[in-house]
């Protein structure tokens, strides 16, 4: 039918524009094709960074954020695709105006999401192009002469690192449990919320009364839940509030002790006697207060509580640092210059007193760890059922005499990340110290 | 004359630091629950809870209400514990609070029995086999969850045992009431009653056996942290050139470290055993609850989670003194120790 459409119009001209019209739109097609893909794919690492960053959407879910993505993709390039064969074959309905205002705003959305991919590439575009050759060769001696010293001592570091087994053993430990917290989804045979009330309080290594489930291979707790499976989706839980806390913690509190430290005076004065106040509580009961004045028990009240209980360690720790470092030459030197006040706070003083940080920590980590988990298994907690290791002894110490590796693993889960944590921030301490390090 | 007029002074420095505690407990306690709560249940008519309120002092506003608290306070009435049968915070305290101490005190005893002699034996054998094991031994206790430690402990200790036929440590509660019906505290330290007051032997064992798996659970923390100390401070002060000079006179190794080193690396262990009594405080909140110890930490826990305002604040000023308490005591310690410090 098309066919004849243009063979009623003999024109040259207009067999020409229809080429020309015919190539644009092929052209068109193609770029809204890669526009399309790209914003998708652009929505997608935006989504996975904000989904990892916020709180409670656990890693599966971006996967199927993901995965739905992709299907829209296939279906808009589908039509695409369509739409081009449509125009080569000259169908009516390919021409239609309608349809061109949609494929426009479609993109305007998509140049949107291209803008927005070019911010969140950027940074690695200019990285890798610092390293085509011909632009390396402007910065790279000076900045091999200016960092010759500082990777020598991070090679020797690195060395020392690998000489001492107990601290490659601390990082093998948390690497092996970050990575198995990532991958739950797709190693574990139970999902996260997955219960077969039927095999309730089933020994280590039994079959599951569901001829088609897999076996458990740490048992059931008293709900029947995999025992297994819980404690590697529960890893990913743990572990996030674990390190969100230590980091809020340490930024508030480095904050707060290097501006008190470095200013002295009556701010010192304040924020050194609301930091007695805090050191002379127990950091559980307080904990516990804040979870309930919260209004519910949850995770993110417990991760909130710690942050709050948490910060005083660390103001005193760079308070103490900071007065220790502000008098020295190089401050002088930094000021005599004309610098700032926050530059030589943020530039000078806290890279020098960095260290000390880095190893309580790291410390942290894992004492965070512990105590959330103690204030999930006395009760303040999320509700039954939700994948958390205090939780699970919580709930399993009722049944601890008929069902105790409901207890025993998770628990166990915990002392290993805990004691992996501490054996690298110990072994950093010794690594990092001048004194002990060069003899 | 110097030594009294530092402790005055540290006294007063304290204040600030107490009512801080007393501002940000009283606060939080408001956020968590409505307290009048407890005097209420379903028959309540609704003027009967007016009167309720007005009776606590209930419907004044939050900042008139903190300062009625603290008029109470000052005239040594702490509140009554809607959570423990509406009885006066102050009394619940004298009942619980030696329990806790007791607890503390042989969890503290046991940790420094066993912390210095590890500390100073992994020091003085460093890189050796002893000191990677000490190590690791004090590395777990500090990355040991405690509430899951004490249920392995009862699962061997109490339960297998047991089960077995076995004698067994037993699993909760202070003494076995089945066994002394007739029992009545004194001061309400068992072990001190049962062998002045009561002069039963039997009772005291039977005491110390509920005491001993919470004692050792709470104590593997302190252990932990006094054999580390100890092992840092011992190996930084064997670096001293005394220890070299002694060494060179020809002094033994025992009389160069037992009298010369040890005596020097002391002094920061004190002061991490005095501020481990506050971890002993938290501690003992975990322990006391997997342990069914009727002591402050159950009473805490249950209070906050039955919005027991009174019972909260009270245990938290009582905490807040015993830290301010103990850090006074450190620091004294602290100048007879080393009398180079002086007070100031």
């Amino acid at each position: 039918m098309s066919e004849h459409y243009f063979d009623d119009v003999e024109s040259y001209e207009l067999k020409g524009m229809n080429h020309l019209i015919t190539w644009l739109l092929h052209l068109l097609a193609g770029l809204v094709i890669l526009t399309i893909a790209s914003t998708i794919l652009a929505f997608q690492i935006t989504a996975l960074i904000a989904i990892q960053i916020g709180f409670s959407i656990t890693l599966s879910e971006s996967f199927a954020i993901g995965a739905l993505q992709l299907l829209i993709a296939v279906i808009v390039s589908y039509i695409l695709i369509k739409l081009s064969i449509a125009i080569q074959s000259s169908e009516l309905w390919a021409f239609s105006t309608s349809l061109y205002l949609n494929l426009l705003l479609l993109i305007l959305l998509a140049t949107m999401g291209t803008i927005g991919m070019i911010f969140i590439f950027l940074p690695i575009i200019t990285l890798i192009s610092l390293f085509l050759p011909n632009i390396r060769e402007y910065w790279f001696p000076l900045f091999k002469e200016d960092m010759g010293p500082r990777i020598k001592e991070i090679r020797y570091s690195l060395y020392l690192v690998r000489k001492s087994p107990l601290v490659v053993a601390g990082v093998i430990i948390i690497v092996s449990f970050v990575v198995l917290a990532f991958l739950a989804p797709f190693f574990t045979p139970y999902g996260p919320e997955q219960r077969i009330w039927a095999d309730y309080n089933l020994p280590p290594g039994s079959p599951s009364t569901d001829p088609n489930m897999p076996i458990h291979i740490w048992g059931t707790d008293d709900s029947g839940g995999d025992v297994f499976s819980r404690i590697f989706w529960a890893a990913q839980v743990d572990l996030r509030i674990s390190v969100t806390v230590v980091a809020v913690a340490v930024t508030v509190g480095t904050l707060i002790g290097a501006i008190s430290g470095f200013y002295g005076g009556k701010i010192d004065e304040l924020v050194m006697r609301i930091t007695d106040v805090f050191f002379a509580f127990p950091g559980l009961v307080l904990a516990m207060a804040i979870v309930m004045a919260l209004g519910e028990r949850s995770l993110d009240n417990i991760a909130i509580a710690l942050m709050v209980t948490w910060w005083p360690g660390y103001a005193r720790l760079v308070r103490g640092q900071v007065l220790a470092e502000r008098e020295k030459l190089y401050v002088e030197a930094a000021r005599s210059i004309g610098a700032s006040d926050m530059r030589i706070l943020l530039v000078h003083i806290i890279p020098n007193t960095i260290q000390p940080i880095i190893v309580s920590a790291t410390m942290d980590t894992g004492g965070v760890l512990l105590t959330a988990a103690g204030l999930s298994c006395i009760g303040f907690g999320p509700p039954a059922g939700v994948d958390e290791w205090g939780l699970m002894i919580s709930i399993g110490q009722f049944y601890y005499s008929i069902a105790p590796w409901a207890v025993f693993f998770p628990g166990f889960a915990i002392l290993m990340t805990s004691l992996a944590f501490n054996l690298v921030g110990d072994g950093i301490r010794d690594i990092m110290d001048p004194k002990l390090r060069r003899r | 004359m110097k030594l009294r007029d530092f402790i005055l002074r540290r006294m007063i420095l304290a204040i600030p630091v107490i009512f801080g505690v007393l501002v940000i407990t009283w606060f939080l306690a408001f956020q968590v629950g409505d307290p009048a709560a407890m005097y209420i249940n379903e028959n309540t008519p609704q003027s009967a809870i007016e009167s309720i309120r007005k009776a606590h002092g209930l419907d004044e506003p939050p900042h008139i209400q903190f300062i009625l608290y603290l008029t109470n306070l000052f005239q040594g009435n702490w509140g009554e514990s809607t959570s423990t049968s509406f009885r006066p915070v102050l009394e619940v305290i004298a009942l619980k609070f030696p329990a806790t101490i007791e607890l503390a005190m042989l969890a503290m005893f046991f940790a420094i029995i066993l912390g210095i002699p590890l500390g100073i034996i992994s020091a003085t054998k460093k890189d050796t086999v002893v000191d990677h094991f000490t190590r690791v031994f004090s590395l777990a206790g500090v990355s040991m969850p405690i509430f899951w430690f004490a249920l392995m402990l009862k699962y061997v200790f109490y339960y297998q045992l047991a089960i077995m036929g076995l004698p067994h440590l037993p699993g909760s509660f202070r003494y076995d009431d089945l066994m002394f019906p007739d029992f009545k505290y004194t001061t309400g330290f068992l072990l001190f009653d049962s062998i002045v007051f009561e002069h039963n032997p039997r009772l005291f064992l039977d005491a110390l056996a509920h005491l001993a798996m919470p004692a050792f659970c709470l104590g593997y923390l302190t252990l932990a942290i006094i054999t580390r100390m100890m092992r840092s401070s011992m190996l930084e002060v064997m670096r001293e050139d005394y220890i070299t000079l002694a060494r060179s006179k020809g002094l033994s190794e025992r009389v160069v470290i037992y009298k010369h080193a040890l005596r020097n690396a002391l002094i920061p262990t004190v002061t991490v055993i005095g501020l481990a009594f506050g971890g002993l405080m938290t501690g003992a909140v975990l322990t006391e609850t997997i342990f069914s110890w009727p002591g402050l930490g159950t009473w805490a826990a249950r209070a906050i989670l039955n919005s027991d305002l009174a019972a909260i604040n009270g245990f938290t000023l009582l905490v807040a003194l015993i830290f301010v308490t103990s850090n006074l005591i450190v620091d004294l310690v602290y100048g007879t120790l080393d009398p180079r410090i002086r007070y100031g």
